[in-house]
């Protein structure tokens, strides 16, 4: 499996930073979600992960998003879904969310994901 | 002396006219299905197939900031405003004390108005003082009023208003035991069109994703806390599109 790194930008649309690693087993997604085509942005990290929960190791998957949109808001939840079954097959998953407490909105759409995917998603804040 | 003195007020006013038309202002559209919107027109689909037509469209939008490319963060002073798709005057908005839209990133706004700026009777004149939400509601007044008209399984034409505001949580006794605020914020990207940016809500969006509406299936949602909360996550979609 090859490593993915995309440079996060802000010109035009909102492209969040992704660094999902391999050799260590940490994915990360950081900065703004707010993409022209959401689908096809989001499809490549969701079968990596799919890839990647073949081989049994463990994941930890630090998320540093700030603000996505609506259509992100649904492929973040593909993610999540994906790890808890992951989780329930026996696999080792670990999800952080660095987040500003202040921002109540965040943390409520944090709140939802862990209530419709069951996931334990520790919520720390930075 | 007196040609003089002429030829100077009309260079000011030349430099008044010239200064006042490059000011960076908002400017709100309006899309349905991906087009220019076209009011009262029996001529849009829902996803769920409901043949439908928008008749009215008002909502507040109020907290407004600019973000630039360097993070900085412009807030708009006293920035509620109200824009009502028939009224054209509203549909244009230059803010009191102005701001750039030179190196502007992002456009972050409330939609609707925060808990202690949804105050009841703070408008007290027309258009705005006629979206006062009922005190038995919670009070205050509309984030947005979207009324269409839609043709039902039978062809008969029928009402569908979508009107957003304070949520109630009801008792056994179906009394209002607590209130809800249903504003929210939203960011997108500045799409700039000249000295304006623009503020573009997709009506068909608000009754198709994320969530595909049944018309037939409500009746008022002013009382429906549920309902509000999903046109709600509808219309963060809509500003978004």
């Amino acid at each position: 499996m090859e490593n993915i790194h995309i440079p996060g930008s802000h010109d035009g649309y909102f492209v969040p930073t992704v660094d999902f690693n391999y050799q260590n087993g940490v994915c990360e997604i950081s900065g703004e979600s707010f993409l022209e085509e959401t689908n096809v942005f989001y499809a490549p990290l969701i079968a990596w992960i799919r890839d990647y929960t073949k081989t049994g190791l463990p994941l930890i998957f630090n998320c540093k998003l700030t603000y996505f949109n609506t259509s992100s808001t649904k492929s973040l939840l593909d993610i999540f879904k994906l790890l808890k079954k992951y989780e329930l097959e026996g696999g080792q998953v670990t999800v952080n969310w660095y987040y500003d407490n202040e921002d109540l909105d965040l943390e409520e759409a944090i709140q939802d994901y862990i209530n419709d995917t069951g996931l334990t998603i520790n919520m720390i804040n930075f | 002396m007196t040609k003089s003195i002429i030829g100077l007020i009309l260079f000011c006013l030349v430099c008044f006219r010239v200064s006042a038309q490059t000011k960076d202002g908002i400017k709100f559209t309006f899309t349905c299905q991906d087009k220019a919107l076209k009011l009262n027109e029996m001529i849009y689909y829902s996803s769920n197939k409901q043949s439908y037509k928008v008749c009215q469209c008002q909502f507040f939008l109020s907290n407004i900031e600019i973000i630039y490319k360097d993070k900085k963060r412009k807030k708009i002073e006293n920035s509620i405003h109200y824009t009502d798709i028939e009224i054209p005057k509203s549909l244009v908005w230059y803010p009191e004390n102005g701001f750039n839209l030179e190196n502007a990133d992002s456009l972050e706004f409330t939609f609707g108005f925060d808990s202690t700026q949804n105050r009841s009777y703070r408008f007290k004149n027309p258009p705005e003082n006629l979206m006062f939400w009922p005190d038995y509601l919670g009070g205050g007044y509309h984030y947005m009023k979207t009324n269409i008209l839609y043709l039902d399984k039978d062809n008969n034409i029928n009402a569908f208003n979508c009107h957003i505001g304070r949520g109630q949580i009801y008792n056994s006794e179906n009394k209002p035991i607590k209130y809800i605020d249903n504003d929210f914020r939203i960011k997108i990207p500045i799409k700039r069109v000249d000295n304006f940016a623009v503020i573009n809500l997709d009506i068909s969006t608000i009754f198709d994703y994320p969530n595909a509406v049944l018309f037939s299936d409500y009746g008022g949602i002013m009382n429906n806390q549920k309902a509000m909360k999903m046109f709600c996550e509808n219309i963060k979609a809509a500003f978004e599109k």
